[in-house]
């Protein structure tokens, strides 16, 4: 049977988050690094950010814009999505944010440098993480509901921001998560 | 096409386990996406509704 996640390496909570760290096993072999990094307070809870991206053995450094199709993304998301669960198990009452690395304006400066397509008005490349994110929320929508309890942060075109109730199929640039019963 | 050789005398073999626990070391304490933070406060500084 096929692997659906890989082995995740814990490491310790702090108030300023978490990190889980394992190894993606496709063509070759990269380590990737998950980061749930304390933002502020809203509403009485405590809010972290969900990161991730390819740790360089070589540099030291951790990117979340690169793309290294490794042949192996769907074990890759799965892997960081188990993590969502271990990070309410550790901080049960504070909130997570997931905005995809591929949403900021530096993402699509970058990739017109390099990308054949030539896009003009929209890179067609972003928004791609979270598009895969609300994919698995959209996919998983009643299951996960008993759970959590999901919003949609969208971005309006005097640049506001509107949290909703997550609605499934629509589109969110921002999604949030709470535990249910807290 | 050049070749590049590298010494492999002094690498050692090491579990992905004990890899990964050396990366975690080496990591402990950094941000990782600071980037990202900031962006996630600009995002609630920019609320204008919100249902929570």
């Amino acid at each position: 049977m096929a692997t659906t996640n890989y082995t995740i390496l814990e490491t310790s909570k702090t108030n300023q988050g978490t990190k889980y760290i394992f190894t993606s096993k496709g063509k070759t072999d990269i380590v990737k690094a998950i980061q749930y990094s304390y933002v502020q307070e809203y509403n009485n809870k405590q809010v972290y950010n969900l990161g991730f991206g390819d740790y360089n053995m070589e540099t030291g450094e951790t990117d979340d814009i690169v793309l290294t199709d490794n042949g192996d993304t769907y074990v890759v998301f799965n892997t960081v999505l188990t993590t969502k669960s271990m990070f309410f198990e550790a901080y049960p009452n504070d909130m997570m944010i997931v905005q995809g690395s591929d949403s900021a304006v530096k993402f699509s400066e970058k990739c017109r440098q390099t990308c054949k397509r030539k896009c003009i008005d929209v890179c067609k490349k972003a928004h791609r993480r979270i598009g895969v994110y609300r994919e698995y929320v959209n996919r998983n929508f009643d299951e996960l509901n008993k759970e959590y309890k999901f919003y949609g942060g969208i971005l309006s075109v005097d640049n506001k921001i509107i949290i909703e109730d997550y609605i499934e199929g629509k589109t969110y640039q921002s999604v949030l998560v709470i535990k249910n019963n807290v | 096409m050049k070749t590049k050789e590298k010494n492999t005398d002094n690498l050692v073999t090491v579990s992905e386990m004990a890899l990964l626990t050396l990366v975690a070391a080496k990591l402990e304490g950094v941000v990782l996406f600071p980037e990202k933070i900031e962006e996630a406060k600009a995002f609630f500084a920019s609320i204008e509704t919100s249902v929570i």
